[in-house]
């Protein structure tokens, strides 16, 4: 291996001298700066384009974004921490999910109810239709279809049944997400006050909030059971646990039901729903 | 076709099973049987002789389509007339029961005569 070694400026200016002094050494060195600029145009090009690409970054101002980022994405992690704890409080009674979820299962119940009042009337009305069929048969006709589309109207309760299952499915599935949540974040003695500054916000703070909440549901008294209270009887009620809650329940609601399980939907099952003439026509 | 025949309303609503009997009874049908679930439904077809089964489609813990494929796999059965009733009109819902062998298909809500219809289309007038 041949060695490498350094010309002092003195020898360069010789051996240059040397080349200088004949057509072919000068034919030689001119050729050699073509070369040379050649190279150097290629360089500055392609630094030019790296310098275009990637401008310089001042490693300071780097520096500062990174930690203003990182300080952001803390706060919004805390922020998600309080909300999600927010969600679930440790009072049972308070989780706003569920609280959701009770509310459409008593207005499943009320509208099951309501539905097997209008049918019941409508079967006397049918009844009375029949006495009358032999005497008036024009007006029973009139009477059994009136009663007829009163029925079929109440199969309303089976539609909006089946969508709030639905949903109440969804409400169960959001809460075990965010109970889930909840677990793996470690949320669950998270301080109150912590938690004020969220629930706030969302805090009804209108006179009538109270009453902006619905029919009772299950577990408060009705009417019946407030006149009684008013009239004095309050005392008969205490012999027993919570009478007043038992009574509404059998007098303001049917036996409850559970809710019946929907087939899950996966994302690409929620097509648009056909009309019966649609229907019709897949069958032709 | 008679209106003599024995009809299966299945339907895991009982106020939607009382709705279907009363406009079959107003139809003239008079030999009505209900069931809450598919499995249940199973157990009446292959108990006794029915000429007509009118289904929903969520039902737990058998569905109406898994009733219709019961129904189309059993030797006994398979020639029954079989009609949905559901609320489940999304285009694969009707090809999945049609391409199950169901007769025709009634979406909710329905009026009585859509069901009358969908009934003669199926047994032929009715007399």
């Amino acid at each position: 291996m041949s060695e490498i070694i350094d010309l002092s400026d003195d020898e360069f200016d010789q051996i240059e001298d040397a080349l200088l002094s004949s057509p072919r050494g000068r034919a030689f060195l001119r050729k050699r700066d073509r070369r040379q600029r050649a190279v150097s145009l290629d360089d500055l090009r392609f630094i030019v384009r790296e310098k275009r690409e990637q401008p310089e970054v001042d490693q300071k101002s780097h520096i500062k974004i990174l930690r203003r980022e990182l300080q952001e994405l803390s706060s919004h992690i805390a922020e998600t921490r309080r909300e999600i704890a927010a969600l679930k409080p440790d009072d049972p009674s308070a989780n706003r999910i569920m609280r959701a979820t009770e509310e459409l299962d008593a207005i499943l119940q009320s509208t099951e109810h309501a539905t097997t009042e209008i049918l019941n009337g409508s079967e006397r009305i049918q009844s009375v239709a029949d006495r009358l069929r032999r005497e008036h048969p024009d007006l029973a006709q009139i009477l059994d279809s009136e009663v007829t589309d009163i029925m079929t109207a109440c199969s309303f309760q089976d539609i909006t049944g089946q969508r709030m299952t639905k949903v109440v499915n969804t409400l169960r599935y959001i809460e075990r997400r965010v109970h889930a949540m909840i677990q793996i974040w470690g949320l669950e003695g998270v301080e109150e006050a912590e938690l004020s500054a969220v629930l706030g916000e969302d805090k009804d703070t209108r006179p009538d909030a109270e009453l902006m909440h619905g029919p009772a549901l299950r577990g408060a008294i009705n009417q019946d059971a407030v006149d009684m209270l008013l009239a004095g009887a309050a005392a008969a009620f205490k012999q027993v646990d919570d009478p007043l809650a038992a009574r509404a329940v059998t007098q303001t609601s049917p036996s409850p039901q559970p809710i019946p399980v929907q087939h899950q939907e996966t994302p690409q099952a929620q097509a648009a729903p056909l009309s019966q003439s649609a229907v019709d026509n897949l069958f032709d | 076709m008679s209106l003599n025949i024995q009809v299966l309303v299945v339907d895991d609503y009982a106020t939607m099973r009382r709705i279907i009997r009363n406009l079959l009874t107003q139809i003239g049908f008079t030999k009505i049987d209900e069931a809450a679930d598919g499995a249940e439904a199973l157990a009446k077809l292959r108990a006794s002789q029915f000429g007509l089964v009118i289904s929903d489609w969520n039902m737990e813990p058998m569905t109406g389509l898994q009733l219709l494929k019961e129904v189309r796999a059993d030797v006994r059965l398979k020639a029954t007339p079989f009609i949905m009733v559901t609320a489940e009109s999304k285009t694969e819902n009707v090809i999945a029961a049609k391409e199950a062998g169901v007769n025709n298909y009634i979406v909710k809500p329905f009026n009585a005569d859509t069901l009358k219809k969908k009934i003669e289309s199926v047994l032929g007038a009715l007399g």
